[in-house]
């Protein structure tokens, strides 16, 4: 017979509450949360940041064979995309690519620290950044307007570069690599030949280590890094009949040694080439943590067109050289448990210059005589233009905690500056005999940002964050930039974010002061662009598996375009920086992730419409996206990775520059206007190699399945005669293949095995 | 007067980094995505059932007279407040202030404490809690990541965006935590 104190026992037991039992996917789950810090400038999980953030780490980086942040941006984010024009690679963002704008629609950050110089906005996502690879931690890439936080040039996205803790690395790393370009005919096909075969090459070594000096804790962080990189050969279409002119004679052009006179086109082979030469130091003492960073990028480039400087042909003089120097000492401090205090100052100095290698022609005897009659010398010169920049401020910060429990936090802050920039140009002959030299213009100016952030979590999974800030300048009225973004974590592990944001862009010296007397005036009255953003986002997970859709609509006002001046301020046709397009986008993006067995995959899409009130929009895809699968079974193994990244066709960048005939009738192009839709795809291995320890090897192979990009090249941008169709940029890694050898030595005792 | 200022402006670095406080704002795993991992990392722990029942608090540390490192202590207690249970067992959290850690084991064996959650701040003293707490029956987290190889049993850090979890496994067995080994198969492993 039972006995009757079982019963009420076993009914106590049954009601006790039993403890979980272990869940590996939910763990699993959580170890795949993102943490980003540039949308709020707080630590959050992405599904709380109130922006579209993609975050890539270093790992990740490594293993797609990564090789600048631009790659990163294709292959990775959720709406961003850039496109490489054998220059510097231009960044837009959900269907809008602002070309020949060098950069300044999309804010740069190192650790917070802006790279965008002050004369032209420009920050580069290519080699030219200049922060090795191994000294990054993770990117966050956020789509959209970041201005509330961060000021001018947010206006397409933003992209910070989050470095690595020395403590976290405790090695030395060093990474040499090499890739092979074949040459690029006039079809952009590759050629089966080794000579004309473009080559690359890269060194880098990284340092970090984390220890205690007496009691104050230490950690050091050191990177250089050294690429060279010299272009494959590529063959031009002729672009033939061009004549100059002294207004009583016309001749062919001199398009210099390379070059048949009045014709530009043949082959390249020495006039595309990259320099980058880069440092990175930073420390971390107590509360205080000061950086140093400092770069040269020097390229060529390998054509005349809208985003090179002009030249003779293949001319390796011919080059655009950029020296940053960035310092940034930060100082943190909580003062009670509810309120923190950092402070920050920075000083940048920063020097654009380009030299255009030119050729022409000098003339003696009768001007009146014929051409034919005309003893022509040809004679080169060199135009050199430098524009000097210095910038530098000071940032106040104060973070107050209402509750002291992290749920009613507020951010608060004033950002101080001063700038200055100047221009100058300077023509010397072929000898360094001076021709004529001048300073265009000298600027300074300043600029005072209050801003404030105040992020509450309401309860039920409902969070809010309202952000605003107000740019003082002294040549431009104030600019706010506000943000109201709600976030609802719904009951079934959904996610429901809705943002509306705006942000804004100072116009730059260069578009307001620089002039020249053959095709550029000023234009000092330029006002701020601005966007107004709205998106809509919702992200389910599904066990491991997470499927995220945005939504968004922006419209952009008072947009900075280079176009014709007005006849009264520039009647020989010059033109100039105008204040003269409104642009309205909207669209979707729609991103899934997942494991499928010992793989990962994640692919994602953005489908967006845009139109201008001005001109046809050029450059910006209706369509774009990338997909990767990876299979890695874990460190010290190796694994593979097949990435691939897909534009639709899309405009070129002078799709719809109109010309003249010889009546004066206006014609356009007689077709070739639209870059076919791009497809790069690659396929990387990497893993340890046997041998000394702490070595690892990478092997990328891949390509592009079109032949040509968007840029059009040559002098001929515009039609001169009907039936004529402009000659395009082929795709730089038309076909490549890259190897990357990396080996670290470790300064403290192994830490034991790590995860996937 | 040149000299002044020059001393002046060393005095004012002295000061800046003389302290060794935590961090206002320095990268680590959010407090909530703390509690959540640390709620399903407990399960693995064979011995987790049996020592939550009977010792069911959560002492959450904070060093002593650093306003940061009690700030994180208090964000951490509120989201352990939030959720009230570990590992579907029932929980509760106390903040203490940390002095030394033969204090801190008092503290916890007062409150029958089987999870000490350590702030950022108190990294430093990771040995001597290995030391004393050897023995004990419970895990030492540590919120930063920092001083797991030192001695903390757990630890959550941030690498490349993505929180991950350390383990001290010779330790955890001193303070008779005997984790499962699919958990030592997908965290970051310190023998």
């Amino acid at each position: 017979m039972t006995p009757r104190w079982i019963i009420p026992c076993l009914v106590l037991f049954a009601a006790a509450p039993r403890a979980a039992e272990p869940n590996p996917d939910a763990l699993e789950r959580l170890l795949e949360e993102k943490v980003v810090s540039s949308a709020s400038q707080a630590a959050e999980t992405l599904a709380d940041a109130p922006a579209t953030v993609t975050v890539v780490g270093r790992t990740e980086l490594w293993a797609l064979g990564i090789r600048s942040i631009d790659e990163a941006v294709n292959f990775f984010s959720v709406g961003l995309f850039s496109q490489n024009g054998l220059a510097s690679p231009e960044t837009g963002s959900r269907g809008v690519l602002l070309s020949a704008d060098f950069g300044n629609h999309v804010l740069v950050l190192v650790d917070g620290h802006t790279m965008n110089e002050a004369w032209d906005g420009t920050a580069y996502v290519g080699p030219g950044l200049g922060i090795p690879l191994e000294a990054i931690d993770h990117l966050e890439l956020i789509t959209g307007p970041g201005s509330v936080l961060y000021g001018s040039y947010a206006m397409l996205g933003v992209v910070n570069v989050v470095t690595r803790a020395g403590r976290e690395l405790r090695a030395v790393t060093a990474t040499a690599s090499g890739a092979l370009n074949p040459p690029l005919d006039e079809h952009g096909a590759p050629g089966l030949r080794l000579s004309g075969l473009g080559r690359a090459g890269r060194v880098s070594v990284t340092w970090g280590d984390g220890f205690e000096l007496g009691s104050l804790p230490v950690d050091v962080l050191a990177s250089l890094e050294l690429l060279r990189h010299h272009g494959q050969d590529l063959d031009w279409r002729p672009q033939p009949g061009f004549t100059d002119t002294d207004g009583t004679a016309s001749w062919p052009t001199n398009f210099g040694p390379n070059a048949t006179p009045g014709t530009w086109g043949g082959r390249v082979s020495r006039s595309w080439y990259t320099e980058e030469t880069a440092g990175l130091l930073r420390v971390r003492v107590g509360d205080l943590e000061a950086m140093v960073h400092a770069a040269m990028y020097r390229r060529g480039a390998p054509y005349f067109g809208n985003l090179t400087i002009a030249s003779a042909f293949d001319a390796p003089e011919s080059h655009e050289q950029d020296l940053w120097l960035d310092l940034d000492l930060r100082w943190r401090k909580a003062l009670s448990p509810r309120a923190a205090l950092s402070l920050r100052g920075y000083l940048d100095a920063y020097e654009y210059s380009n030299q255009a290698r030119s050729w022409s022609w000098s003339t003696d005897g009768d001007p009146a005589l014929t051409p034919a009659g005309v003893n022509l010398a040809s004679f080169g010169f060199d135009d050199a233009y430098r524009a000097p920049v210095r910038w530098g401020g000071a940032e106040a910060q104060a973070r107050v905690d209402w509750l002291g429990d992290g749920r009613f936090e507020l951010l608060a802050g004033v950002d101080a500056r001063l700038s200055e920039y100047s221009s100058h140009r300077r023509l010397t002959d072929l000898d360094g005999h001076l021709l004529g030299a001048y300073q265009q213009y000298q600027h300074s100016g300043w600029s005072v940002a209050p801003y404030v952030q105040q992020r509450a979590l309401l309860g039920h999974g409902v969070s809010l964050n309202l952000g605003l800030r107000l740019d003082l300048h002294d040549a431009f009225a104030p600019q706010p930039s506000p943000r109201a973004a709600l976030i609802w974590a719904t009951p079934w592990n959904g996610r429901l974010r809705a943002v509306a944001t705006t942000a804004f862009r100072v116009p730059t010296g260069y578009e307001r002061f620089d002039s020249n007397s053959s095709w550029l005036i000023s234009n000092p009255g330029l006002r701020p662009e601005r966007v107004a953003s709205v998106e809509l986002a919702y992200e389910q997970r599904l066990g491991r598996h997470a499927i995220a859709l945005v939504g968004f609509a922006s419209q952009f006002r008072d947009l900075i375009r280079f176009g014709p001046a007005p006849l009264d301020l520039a009647p020989d046709g010059r033109q100039w920086y105008a204040n003269s397009s409104e642009l309205f986008s909207y669209g979707a993006s729609l991103r899934v992730d997942g494991p499928l067995g010992p793989l990962r995959y994640v692919a994602t899409v953005t489908a967006s419409s845009t139109s201008q009130s001005d001109a046809p929009v050029v450059m910006s895809p209706a369509w774009f996206g990338n997909a990767r699968l990876l299979w890695s079974p874990g460190e010290a193994r190796w694994s593979l990775a097949l990435a691939s990244f897909f534009m639709s066709a899309r405009p070129v960048d002078q799709a719809f520059a109109t010309g003249a005939d010889a009546s004066g009738d206006s014609i356009s192009w007689a077709g070739g206007t639209t870059a076919p839709a791009q497809v790069d795809l690659r396929a990387v291995v990497t893993g340890p190699l046997p041998g000394p320890k702490g070595l690892t090897v990478r092997l990328t192979a891949g390509g592009s399945v079109n032949a040509w990009g968007p840029y059009v090249v040559g002098p001929l941008l515009a039609p001169t005669e009907a039936g004529q169709v402009p000659q395009l940029t082929p795709m730089p890694d038309r076909l490549f293949v890259h190897a990357a050898m990396a080996w670290t030595l470790e300064l403290a005792p192994a830490r034991g095995s790590t995860p996937p | 007067m040149a000299w002044r200022w020059g001393r002046v402006w060393a005095m004012a670095l002295g000061i800046a980094v003389a302290t060794r406080e935590a961090a206002a704002d320095e990268a680590w795993v959010p407090a909530a995505l703390q509690v959540e991992l640390l709620d399903k990392l407990v399960p693995y722990d064979r011995n987790f059932a049996a020592r939550a029942h009977a010792n069911p608090m959560v002492l959450v540390a904070y060093r002593d007279r650093d306003a940061g490192s009690e700030h994180a202590a208090r964000q951490l207690a509120a989201a352990l407040a939030g959720r009230r249970t570990l590992g579907d067992l029932p929980c509760e959290a106390k903040v203490v202030g940390f002095t030394s850690a033969e204090a801190l084991r008092a503290e916890a064996t007062k409150e029958r404490a089987g999870v000490a959650l350590l702030a950022p701040g108190i990294e430093s003293s990771a040995a001597e809690v290995a030391r004393v707490f050897t023995g004990w029956n419970g895990l030492t987290v540590s919120a930063s990541g920092l001083g797991v190889d030192e001695g903390f049993t757990v630890g959550f850090v941030l690498e490349q965006g993505r929180p991950r979890i350390r383990v001290n496994v010779a330790q955890s067995r001193r303070q008779n935590v005997d984790f499962r080994s699919e958990l030592l198969r997908i965290v970051r492993v310190t023998p």
